[in-house]
């Protein structure tokens, strides 16, 4: 890393501060302890002036002598010529002893720059003057591609798609055949050629026809099912069969969940069904009811279970789902 | 020698005054004294002798940069010192005459408070009105502002 050694100024003159230090320090060897703003600063003024004015001045006598370089009569000459006497100077000079200002310390900034710094400046290329500022971090104007151009022809792009397609084809059917069902052709002990088990539901647009939900949890299933089955076998086969068309890890039998499906009719054996059964919570998975003609009043059908569930009277009003009153 | 005094020969008629060799040799010489009179001479070799020891409060970079601003590029450090100095001695009458204006007011303050024995502060406080007056006597007009701080 480089250290970099210019010094940075803020918006404040250094040299004027200076100044204002010798003032400073000169008021207080009077006997001036404190010293309004304005005064400071009309002396700071003064004090600047009279130095560029000495020295213009000076300049100018020594120009006018036909020299360059200025010398001791040029200054003693401008020094008369403003007023300033020159011979007190000795005396004063002897007299006064003051303690040269300290200079301030070179101030670094560009401290702060270089946490900011990633990887190293290069230095200056032969033609550039050592003077200039260091050059920027490599990574802001040195590029290194990491990769080649990838190909844009038409034809190259068509064969590499064809074979990713055709890869994707292979590694999925390999691994279907190693989690799904398989058939064998040969009936041979080793499966070496095998085949995916083609399980076709009957019939085939029952699942079509029959959307569900994505099944999260097969326990939920079971509702389905015990809503699908609103026949008197439904008991019997609460426990332990899962099944769904939309499912693709089949573990169940697909015959007997048709039958509950061909089976849907509403008549009182499913108001008995959905009173058997009382964990169904989700309206849109109970059948079809009837409202109830009754002669409760008002006292409307797929109440949570738990309620009033004896009525036994049938009703032959039309069809109306009806929501839970929870 | 001839080449210690710059070159520059002053021909004034005081006591010290002579040819350049010999100016040098009686203003090496004499201590205190007419220094008034022959000031240029004195001068001069006070410079050369003096300079080289003595480091005034302006540093000499600052001062060379204030120079430089107005033309004058000196590649003599004593050059620069002197200067400094002339500079130098020149804040300090001011200041020594605006702290005169200040003391007598201070004074006066304390002759007509009658009784008062608070005692006079060490410290004075250097304000405009002291210092206006004390810039006038210089040639130097500054109009000090009504409702400053």
């Amino acid at each position: 890393m480089d250290k970099v050694e210019a010094v940075a100024v803020p918006h404040v003159d250094a040299y004027r501060r200076l100044l204002n230090k010798a003032i400073c320090q000169l008021l207080l060897d009077k006997g001036a302890g404190q010293a309004s703003n304005q005064c400071l600063e009309t002396l700071t003024q003064m004090l600047q002036a009279l130095i560029v004015e000495i020295g213009n001045s000076a300049h100018n006598f020594c120009e006018l002598s036909g020299r360059t370089m200025p010398t001791v009569g040029d200054v003693s000459l401008a020094l008369i010529n403003m007023g300033v006497s020159i011979g007190s100077l000795d005396t004063y000079m002897r007299k006064e002893s003051h303690a040269p200002l300290t200079m301030p310390s070179q101030q670094t900034q560009q401290r702060q720059l270089s946490l900011l710094q990633a990887g190293s400046k290069s230095a200056h290329p032969h033609y550039v003057p050592s003077y200039f500022p260091a050059m920027p971090d490599p990574h802001a104007y040195i590029r290194t591609p990491t990769h080649k151009q990838p190909v844009t022809e038409y034809e190259a792009i068509r064969e590499k798609a064809a074979c990713q397609k055709r890869d994707i084809e292979k590694a999925l059917t390999k691994f279907l055949c190693k989690t799904t069902e398989t058939n064998n052709l040969f009936p041979t002990e080793d499966n070496m050629f095998p085949l995916i088990a083609c399980k076709p539901a009957f019939p085939p647009y029952a699942a079509a026809l029959n959307p569900t939900d994505q099944v999260f949890d097969f326990e939920e299933l079971e509702y389905h099912y015990l809503v699908a089955n609103r026949t008197e076998d439904v008991p019997s086969k609460e426990d332990g069969e899962e099944g769904d068309s939309d499912n693709e890890e089949l573990e169940g039998d697909k015959s007997k969940e048709e039958k509950p499906e061909l089976e849907i009719k509403p008549n009182s054996s499913t108001n008995k069904a959905i009173l058997e059964n009382p964990n169904i919570d989700n309206p849109y998975l109970r059948a079809a009811t009837l409202p109830k003609r009754s002669k409760t009043g008002g006292s409307s059908l797929g109440i949570m279970p738990g309620r009033s569930l004896l009525t036994p009277a049938p009703t032959s009003s039309p069809l109306e789902i009806s929501k839970t009153s929870a | 020698m001839v080449g210690s005094n710059f070159g520059i020969i002053y021909h004034n008629s005081s006591g010290g005054g002579a040819s350049g060799p010999g100016n040098q040799s009686s203003a090496g010489g004499a201590a205190g004294g007419d220094r008034e009179r022959s000031a240029p001479a004195t001068h001069l070799s006070d410079f050369m002798s003096q300079l080289e020891d003595y480091t005034p409060m302006i540093p000499d970079a600052v001062t060379s940069h204030y120079l430089n601003s107005g033309g004058f590029q000196a590649d003599d450090k004593r050059i620069v010192r002197l200067i400094s100095i002339a500079a130098q001695k020149y804040m300090s009458d001011i200041i020594d005459d605006a702290l005169q204006h200040s003391k007598a007011r201070t004074h006066m303050q304390t002759t007509n408070t009658p009784g008062g024995s608070k005692a006079k502060d060490r410290r004075f406080t250097l304000t405009m009105e002291d210092l206006q007056p004390a810039l006038a006597d210089y040639g130097v007009n500054v109009r000090k502002m009504d409702y400053s701080q």
